[in-house]
């Protein structure tokens, strides 16, 4: 990183982050993590996780990001679902336990779901996202995912997020008023 | 804290994400996509999640972990020290100290040719640099190489140190003071 072009940006706007909306420096992170060398981690702490990626074959590594594109394609099409459920503060802690059950049938699909789940998934790596005839295929493929035991899971999740949300700010104005 | 980002994906396309505190879900991207492939076999004793997580239940306000985000999927995560470390110049400086910082596996370019997105950990190193301006460390910081990713730091223009003994011999490298 050059000092000058960051203490230039330090200087125009206090926020070296606005680098990143530069095309030229996001250009010129792919010559500097081309090549051999292009491990990024740091850390004593991240010696595990790289010893076992390093460890991955080519096959294991098409495999995880297979795995990976599934994943994203059913957790933006569910976050974009239940955004329409509105959820106000009961969204992220339900939004986190849909995405675990979730990953859950992931573990066990039939094989029309394995099947289902291709079309849309071809669809959003030619598009780059999920377009309005993507997005009700996943819905519709989330909604056979889910069972009745899943939907008390997540709704559970909600209301106690919202209770403990009121809870807490019982709580507060009692100190406060103390 | 939550800010959009841009990066580049494999075909060399802007694509926005995420660059925010690091949640749960983050680390369960960690724990089962990022390592679920493998066998739970070789699992250490202790790594960075062992340090995650006790100082989140001791809620340490020196340490800062952060996640970025494409697509709902976890791209890369970084954990910070904020106070206790020192520059290893001779004035010892306060700096933030990178505790850990790593890309998800599909954006290695070992592995795949491209990579997923592009960009990450150049990224993270910036809010890192971004993270100590902020914290009036004039944009010093300290961390530790992984073996093969010191190529990375030194193209990044990183000053590099000796290996390190107390760090099982890891090249140490360390920004100083962000020259205005």
């Amino acid at each position: 990183m050059d000092d000058n072009t960051l203490a230039a940006q330090y200087a125009q706007t206090g926020d070296l982050m606005d680098l990143c909306r530069n095309e030229v420096w996001l250009r010129e992170s792919i010559v500097l993590e081309d090549g051999v060398e292009a491990q990024v981690e740091a850390g004593l702490g991240m010696n595990a996780y790289l010893h076992t990626m390093n460890a991955l074959t080519v096959d294991q590594s098409q495999q995880l990001r297979h795995q990976m594109s599934v994943q994203s394609l059913l957790f933006t099409g569910l976050r974009q679902w239940m955004e329409t459920w509105d959820l106000g503060a009961g969204f992220e802690e339900t939004y986190a336990i849909a995405r675990r059950l979730i990953r859950a049938h992931l573990a066990d699909l039939t094989p029309s779901q394995e099947a289902g789940i291709e079309s849309p998934l071809a669809d959003k790596v030619q598009t780059g996202s999920l377009d309005k005839l993507t997005q009700p295929q996943v819905v519709t493929l989330l909604s056979e995912m889910f069972t009745p035991a899943d939907w008390q899971i997540m709704a559970t999740a909600a209301s106690q997020s919202i209770a403990s949300r009121v809870l807490s700010a019982g709580q507060i104005q009692t100190e406060t008023a103390a | 804290m939550q800010r959009s980002i841009q990066l580049l994906n494999g075909r060399g396309e802007l694509v926005t994400g995420l660059l925010c505190d690091m949640s749960d879900r983050h680390l369960e991207d960690f724990e089962t996509i990022w390592q679920g492939i493998l066998s739970a076999t070789d699992q250490p004793d202790r790594d960075w999640r062992w340090d995650y997580k006790g100082r989140q239940a001791d809620r340490d306000a020196r340490y800062e972990t952060y996640a970025i985000e494409v697509e709902e999927m976890t791209q890369g995560l970084m954990f910070l020290e904020t106070l206790w470390h020192r520059s290893q110049l001779p004035q010892r400086h306060r700096l933030v100290y990178v505790e850990a910082l790593a890309a998800a596996p599909w954006n290695r370019q070992l592995l795949e040719d491209p990579p997923y997105f592009r960009g990450i950990g150049r990224t993270l190193l910036l809010f890192a640099r971004q993270r100590s301006l902020e914290l009036n460390y004039g944009g010093r910081i300290g961390l530790h190489a992984l073996p093969g990713s010191e190529g990375f730091y030194r193209r990044n223009q990183m000053p590099e140190y000796e290996a390190d003994p107390h760090k099982e011999g890891l090249v140490y490298f360390e920004y100083g003071i962000l020259q205005r």
